[in-house]
Order: structure tokens, then sequence, then C-alpha cells
């Protein structure tokens, strides 16, 4: 694989890659895109592909209030507050 | 008696000096806190009251940190509890531990944790296996009873035989994946480790169930009738032959095991699965494809780590998964974000999931022939730190006898298969979907003629409470 399509592929993961890491993870990622061409080499052209494991129906569960709330001890874990709002840097 | 461990200030003193003991060497825990959850809190007469247990470090345990293994999470604390852990409070079972794991499940070592090494109790210079390394570790120095991990590709399975002990990974559904930190959702599954067959089928039973708060969760058809007369007929047999690719002690464990049923008058017979060659190339494709997606959420925003010093919500995200996530993780989110990317999904992430329904219906004919498949674990015993027996690349490759059953989504169990050369070997049972009882059943059967092997320095329980305090 292209070094640039590399970039792209991590931008659009939001990951950020410094060169050195860049190098070591494009041979693993090459290698890896290679040895998945070996999916070329088998015909299953007619079988619907599997979504799911065990797709049978569609289950729903009603949606009723609950009177447990865990919003507290989220905000608890989050980086940085204000008060009970979760900061980030400036969006615009 | 594991019952009595907690509630005797004696007897949890002994306890605790036998795991900080093996502990130092092994490392298998991130957490060890046999006071955090009290046992009085949980049910009195339970079936498991008092007995403490370890959990994988991507299963939520309330008041506990919930790491994955890795940096990004390094101080996560949970903040409830996952059903499966719910349903053990209801049984009264004590979680005393967190266990560690590859990151994110990432792994066949655990040497991909961002957060300790841990080593395996039969040669500290060689890995315990992975994803679940830390919990089968545990679980074969008898620290634990039982411990919980989790299945994506064979994380159960693989470091149960790494280890020596046995390793269920359940139907796919069976139990809920509620407080289970997702890395491949259609094909993780919650699983059960243990030196005890008896043990793990009754923990088993304990945590399957449909839950409403995971909508994957099935219900299992209700015990067969064949699967109840085992002890009376015999079960067929299959296993997979030719040439495997294994190692001389894997290889003599596998020999040695069939001819053992052979002996004992089973029927066995020879079979092989036609698309087993392309197990990994789909179960790769599949597996980084959804994880990708999972591990999205994990940017510095809401919980977690986060960088310094970043100017925008965008930059702040990629610092963020930059510093926070270990190479590992990193090339599978850009492996599954290529796979997925606009012009490439039919030539990769579709072609997985055709291959995915082939393996299917390989194994549903295999199925019509015998009852149990057997084959290997993994094609070698427990390797050294570091990559210089295996490469991170020959890990993967070579977990196509396990990653089979994840993308059928049936039930396979590992169990130990005797020592060779000082470490254990481990094999694998396949049983068609939600014929759990059949695979404990064909384990049993084995476990007749082939015991659980125990590792020097091993003492059970009795033994440990029972001796001189220190």
């Amino acid at each position: 694989m292209q070094k640039e399509e590399l970039f792209v592929t991590a931008s659009l993961a939001r990951l950020e890659l410094d060169e050195k890491e860049a190098e070591k993870l494009n041979e693993a990622v090459t290698g890896m895109i290679e040895y998945f061409s070996l999916m070329d080499k088998i015909d299953v052209d007619d079988l619907p592909p599997t979504t799911h494991a065990a797709a049978k129906v569609n289950r729903t569960r009603k949606d009723l209030p609950s009177d447990i709330s865990l919003a507290d001890k989220m905000v608890e874990n989050a980086p940085e507050k204000e008060g009970r709002f979760i900061t980030v840097p400036n969006v615009l | 008696m594991w019952k009595d461990v907690l509630n005797n200030s004696d007897k949890k003193k002994k306890y605790i000096n036998y795991v900080n003991d093996w502990e130092q060497k092994i490392h298998s825990f991130l957490e060890f806190d046999p006071e955090r959850t009290s046992a009085e809190s949980l049910s009195g007469g339970g079936r498991f009251s008092g007995v403490p247990y370890a959990v994988k470090d991507n299963i939520a345990v309330k008041d506990y940190r919930l790491t994955c293994g890795s940096k990004i999470l390094e101080n996560f604390v949970s903040p409830y509890d996952a059903d499966v852990i719910g349903k053990l409070h209801s049984s009264g079972a004590v979680p005393v531990a967190k266990c560690n794991m590859d990151e994110f499940g990432m792994g066949s070592s655990t040497d991909n944790s961002a957060l300790a090494v841990t080593n395996n109790p039969w040669d500290t210079g060689r890995v315990s296996g992975g994803s679940s390394g830390g919990a089968a570790a545990a679980v074969a120095a008898g620290l634990v009873p039982f411990s919980l991990g989790s299945d994506t590709g064979g994380s159960v399975r693989q470091p149960a035989s790494f280890c020596g002990v046995y390793g269920l990974k359940p139907t796919y559904g069976a139990v809920s994946r509620y407080g289970l930190v997702a890395y491949a959702s259609s094909l993780d599954v919650i699983g059960v480790l243990s030196r005890d067959l008896n043990l793990l089928g009754d923990v088993f039973d304990m945590i399957k169930g449909q839950d409403e708060k995971d909508q994957t969760t099935v219900k299992l058809d209700p015990d067969l009738p064949s699967d109840l007369q085992i002890d009376d007929g015999k079960p067929v047999f299959g296993y997979l032959g030719g040439d495997l690719g294994l190692d001389k002690s894997v290889e003599a464990g596998y020999r040695n095991c069939i001819d053992m049923l052979i002996k004992q008058g089973y029927s066995v017979k020879e079979i092989s699965i036609p698309a087993l060659d392309y197990v990994i190339p789909a179960y790769y494709t599949i597996a980084t494809a959804e994880a990708s997606a999972n591990l999205a959420r994990f940017n510095g925003v809401r919980y977690g780590y986060r960088s310094k010093g970043a100017e925008t919500p965008l930059d702040l995200m990629k610092k963020t998964r930059h510093e926070g996530f270990g190479d590992e993780v990193k090339l599978r989110i850009l492996l599954g974000t290529y796979v997925l990317r606009s012009g490439f999904q039919d030539r990769y992430y579709i072609k997985a999931q055709k291959i995915r329904t082939k393996i299917i219906n390989d194994l549903a004919s295999l199925f019509k022939t015998i009852e149990l498949l057997i084959l290997p674990a993994f094609p070698t015993p427990a390797f050294r730190h570091g990559e210089a027996e295996l490469t991170q690349y020959q890990q993967k490759v070579a977990d196509k006898f396990t990653a089979t059953a994840n993308l059928a989504g049936i039930p396979a169990l590992s169990f130990p298969a005797g020592v060779y050369g000082g470490l254990p070997v481990g094999l694998q049972l396949f049983a068609p979907h939600s014929r759990e009882k059949l695979l404990l059943k064909g384990a049993a059967i084995i476990g007749r003629e082939i015991p659980v092997p125990e590792v020097p320095g091993y003492r059970s329980i009795e033994d440990i409470c029972g001796g001189q305090g220190r």
C-alpha cells in the first residue's frame, strides 16, 4: 500500500501517526491486505453474506423509564469538566 | 473448600499469601482485592455462596477498573456490573480480581497489554496465551476456581490450552454481552475457564440466558434427548485429518487423544473442512471491520485518557488515539477502516461474509455425520515472550482452528490433552449450535482417560487453607 493511502485511512480512523510508526504499520497493514487477497481464490458468489451468527428476528424491548441513573458516575469518568459539563477545545 | 475462604480470617490470610506468592511470578491480575465486593452484600444461600472468581478486564465489575489492558482506559472505573456479574452475584460468587489481557482482546499472548506482562505458570519465560491470558494463568495456578474471559477468535480457548485448563466458548448469543467492552460484536462471546469441568458447566448454566439489554441473546434449545444419553450411548467423534502443520508435541497430543477414543470403542471419523484455509482472511476482515467501528468511541472526549494541548476537538481525538492505543490496536483499526472504505467493501467485507456462510454450511453438513468434532486449539504449545518464536503475523494465521467456531457461532471447548516436554497441550471440541451439554459430555469422556494436569507449585484450596499459616 502507498504511504499516502495509509495516511488517508488513518485520517478516516481519527488516528494520528508519526513517521516512524507509519513505516512499521504500513508494512504490517500491507502484509495483511495481501493475505486477504487469498479470498479471491474461493468462489462463493452464489452464497448470501452472513451478517450475524444468530440473526433470526429483531428483538426489541419496551422503552420504559428506569429509576437507575448512572449519569453522575458517568460524568465522574470524564477527563475534563466544568460542573456537570464535559469540556472540549473550542469548536470554532 | 472455596466457599469458606472469604468468610474465615485465618483461611483468607492463607489464601491471600498463596495468591501473592504466585502473582510475583505470573502477574495474572491487574487488580486483586478480596474485600472490594463484600460477600455479605450478595445473596447468602446461593449455589456459589462465598466462592471467589476472577474476571477478564474487558468485563464490567462495579467499582473495579475496566482497562481492557489499554492505556486509554487505564483509570476508567466501571459504574455498573455486566449482566454476567449480576447473575453470578445472585449465586453468591464474589469477584476478587480483574485479569490481564491483550489490549482490547487483540492478540494471542497477553504481551499486547499496555499495563503488565503475564507469564505462563508452567514456564515464566513463556506467554500464557491470549487474549484471556491472565484469566487462564490464574485458574491454572489455583488462584481462583474459575474465571470469566471473552472469545472473539479463540481468546478463551487458546490461553486455556497454553495453561492446561478447560476453556468454554459458548454458542454466540447464549450469554449476554451487556457490560462486555465490544471488540467484534458479531463474534464476541463471554466464556468460562476452569480446571473443573463440572464447575465450568455450572457457571455456564448460571450466566447463560436471554437478556433484554442484549438483543442478540438467544434462548438455547432445551437439552436434546441425545445429550442426556451419552453415558449409555457413544457419541460419534470426527477429527480433522491431513497435514495440519502442528508442532510435534501438539501432534502427539492430538494423535494420542484420537487413538485413545478408538481404543475405548468410540466411532471416530476423519473429516475435513473444505473452506478452512479461508477462515483467517475472512475472520480478520470481519473482526477488524467491526473493531474499527466499535473502538471509535475511545477518543478522549467523554472518558478515558485525553491528550494534552490539542487545539480542536478533531485534533484532540487524533492525538488521544495516537498516544492511547498500542501498535496492534492501531494495526487492526487501520485494517478495518481500509476494508470498509468505499470501493473496497465488495472485495473484502462482503466476500468475507460470504465465506462465513460457506463455513457455516460446511460445518452444518459435517454435523450430519458426526456429533462432536475434535481439532487442535493452536498449532503450538505456549511460546516464548516476544516474537522470536512466533511473529504477530504467524500468531494470527495460527488462529484458524479457533476462529472457525466464532465465524459459525457454534459452541467450542478447549480441554487439556497431556503434558509434553513440560508444557501442557490443549485440543478443542466443536458441537452444533446450542449443544453445550454435548460438548461437556464429550470432554468428560476424554477427561476420564486424560486428566487435567497440575502445574508444579499448584495447591488445592483445601491444602492452602488447611496448611500451616505464615
